[in-house]
């Protein structure tokens, strides 16, 4: 399994990282991106099954990269991670097809949450 | 320099932490107020505390009167808050929270001394609760100035170097706007450095 | 340690504590407020506290309550507010400013779930009326201190007009002679040529004594000129130097009323040197001299003098101006330099004279000036350090 985690703050990806690890161990391979550009990008060349995005992100926001990959692969999986939690934002997330939302700091539990609905594990 | 004081990693960190703190807050203030009100991106500056009038002044092009509230925070994460709101901004807020069109200036004060507390401790309340440390709030003090020029520089001349961090309290289509700014000092700094690492050591 | 009695702490603290729920229902009224009410615990608890206070304003309230649950964190209501959440009578008879008790209250959250907050009320009508009355002073401080200003201005004003004023007399006194003899020269010569008796060497003299009249009435402008530009300039000055351009102006006034003008110890033609501003010296000795110089008059003194000395003593150099008119009553010896006094009739002067050259002296100079009564008369002394 392969997941891409997209955030511009190093240490949020790495939080990320370790919820995600704590859920699943080292059963994934981790792919990193820090804008939504690199994430369109990573997404085209690693093709991972899910992917974490960030909202809040110079060069390409997370609300443009989730448009631009879901206009490559209609069925990408993708949860929105954010510090940004008003109505507006998660009703713009849901618009845009994103499976799931999940309010930082990111724990564990909600990743594990995630990955039994989706069947991944 | 900010720079010179928290290293890449930190600044990092505290930039997370931070817009943890405020996009949580910014959910709490909406509930509480049962309106739609957002808090802008913080955004973190480090500065000498002589040049804050002039940030100040920088920022707000309006020579308007200007409420000034001040709260002080204490704990091991010290500082000051400090929210300034002119008066235009200050009376539309009161008359849409007391839901009275007619507000006098008592009834103004009360709100922005309200708002300010909430604004304190929903970002700061959630930014101690990261840091795994505790803070307390003192009661909110306002002083109405005639405009930013008249900004009372010997109330921070006990910092000597600050961190800023500052964002704007919006309130949808009401065209009311405040600037909320989180000064700590020196000392405070260093601890806020021992946290950082601590929190980086996790990772 | 086990604390078996606690509730003798929400008996015995000097503070309200109130439990109350969201929906402002009151659980605990503690005996502080019980006291101060008038209202019994039993008779309010499981009852809205609107029914009780009715002027609450519920919103805001609510909104407190929510704020302390939702952040788990403190919420206040305003100190400084005039107008107290829980109204509370004063008892105290001598309570200036408040009919109601001033309060400050913090809101903490007590039970999350049940969504019960605890409310601590703090009396603080004595703090409240401290700052009220301070506030009164600094106003009226305030107020006192635009009113002396604007006095301060009038005056400054007023005292221009009346150096202005004197100014032009003494200009006016000066002219009268020189103005006469040309007129007289002038109206001779005609007359003599009329007659046809006028000759080239009279005609020359004439004409010359004219010129002279009108060179002098030239010097006079050129004297006063001095002052009414007033260049201010600070620097080392002939104090002497100083004095003789202030009797240069009053002297054709002295020579007129017969007061004879005494140097002592040739004080005049020697040299006194000291930083200061250029011209205010002047100002002051001519007005001392016209002070002296109405005394004489007034009181109609036969051989009248007015006597000037200097004296240094290495530390400060001392110029006095005395009189033989006799002398000022104790009484008024206080009061002289003070403004708007006078003992002159309305019409004759101001009053500012002697204030005016008390501030010069102070406040310019850096000196002081003080006045006494001697065996003749008056003397003032002004003294500056060097």
């Amino acid at each position: 399994m392969k997941i891409l985690v997209v955030d511009d703050s190093n240490i949020a990806r790495k939080m990320t990282i370790k919820s995600i690890k704590e859920a699943i161990s080292d059963k994934a391979e981790i792919i990193q991106a820090s804008n939504g550009l690199e994430a369109l990008n990573e997404y085209k060349s690693s093709q991972p099954d899910l992917v974490f995005m960030d909202l809040t992100m110079p060069v390409m926001d997370g609300f443009e990269a989730v448009e631009k990959i879901k206009e490559i692969d209609k069925d990408a999986k993708i949860i929105t991670v954010s510090a940004d939690i008003q109505k507006g934002a998660v009703d713009k997330t849901r618009e845009l097809g994103v499976i799931g939302f999940i309010k930082k700091p990111i724990n564990s539990n909600k990743v594990i949450e995630y990955i039994e609905k989706l069947g991944l594990n | 320099m900010l720079e010179n004081i928290l290293n890449e990693d930190e600044k990092d960190c505290l930039q997370e932490l931070i817009n943890i703190s405020y996009g949580t807050a910014s959910a709490s203030i909406s509930e509480i107020l049962d309106s739609f009100a957002t808090l802008k991106v913080p955004r973190i500056k480090l500065l000498k505390s002589l040049q804050l009038k002039d940030y100040l002044i920088n920022n707000d092009s309006s020579n308007d009167i200007q409420f000034v509230v001040s709260q002080i925070i204490h704990g091991n994460f010290s500082g000051e808050n400090i929210f300034l709101i002119n008066k235009d901004s200050a009376f539309k807020l009161a008359e849409i929270l007391n839901e009275d069109e007619d507000v006098n200036i008592e009834e103004v004060s009360d709100v922005v001394l309200e708002i300010t507390n909430i604004l304190s401790s929903a970002t700061i309340g959630k930014f101690s609760e990261l840091l795994d440390t505790k803070v307390s709030f003192q009661a909110p003090s306002l002083e109405i100035i005639d405009s930013l020029e008249d900004f009372n520089e010997n109330r921070i001349k006990d910092f000597n170097e600050v961190i800023i961090i500052s964002t704007i309290l919006e309130f949808d289509k009401l065209n009311v706007k405040g600037e909320l700014i989180l000064l700590t000092k020196d000392e405070s700094i260093k601890k806020l450095k021992e946290e950082l690492q601590k929190i980086l050591e996790e990772y | 340690m086990k604390f078996e009695n606690i509730n003798i702490l929400l008996e015995t603290i000097d503070n309200g504590i109130i439990l109350i729920d969201e929906n402002l229902n009151i659980l605990f009224w503690n005996i502080w407020l019980e006291t101060r009410s008038g209202i019994k615990s039993n008779d309010i608890i499981n009852k809205s506290i609107l029914e009780f206070f009715p002027e609450i304003k519920e919103n805001v309230f609510k909104r407190k309550i929510k704020t302390a649950l939702a952040l788990n964190s403190t919420a206040f209501y305003n100190a400084e507010n005039t107008k107290p959440l829980i109204k509370i009578k004063q008892p105290r008879v001598t309570s200036k400013f408040f009919e109601f008790m001033q309060q400050s209250i913090t809101i903490v959250p007590y039970d999350q779930e049940k969504r019960i907050v605890c409310l601590y009320v703090y009396d603080n009508t004595r703090l409240s009326e401290q700052n009220k009355r301070l506030k009164q002073l600094t106003e009226e401080l305030e107020e006192q201190i635009v009113q002396n200003k604007t006095k301060d201005r009038l005056m400054y004003e007023q005292s221009k007009m009346a150096a202005l004023g004197d100014m032009i007399h003494n200009i006016a006194h000066q002219w009268r002679q020189p103005l006469s003899i040309i007129s007289t020269t002038a109206t001779g010569v005609a007359f003599q040529k009329k007659m046809d008796i006028l000759d080239d060497s009279q005609l020359i003299e004439n004409m010359e004594n004219i010129n002279k009249s009108t060179q002098y009435l030239s010097k006079v402008i050129d004297t006063f000129r001095g002052f009414v530009d007033r260049n201010k300039e600070y620097k080392v000055v002939n104090i002497s130097k100083e004095i003789l351009e202030a009797i240069d102006i009053v002297k054709p006034s002295l020579m007129y009323h017969g007061i004879e003008l005494i140097e002592e110890n040739e004080c005049l033609s020697k040299n006194y040197y000291n930083e200061m501003t250029c011209h205010e010296l002047p100002e002051v000795l001519i007005n001392l001299i016209n002070n002296a110089k109405e005394a004489l008059t007034f009181k109609d003194i036969k051989k009248p003098w007015i006597k000037i000395d200097i004296i240094d003593d290495k530390k400060h150099i001392f110029i006095s101006v005395e009189d033989n008119a006799g002398g000022v009553k104790e009484n008024i010896k206080d009061k002289i330099f003070e403004p708007y006094f006078t003992t002159k009739h309305k019409s004759k002067g101001t009053g500012l004279g002697l204030h005016i050259c008390y501030r010069i002296i102070t406040e310019s100079l850096n000196g002081k000036i003080s006045i006494e009564n001697t065996l003749n008369g008056a003397k003032f002394t002004i003294k500056l350090e060097k």
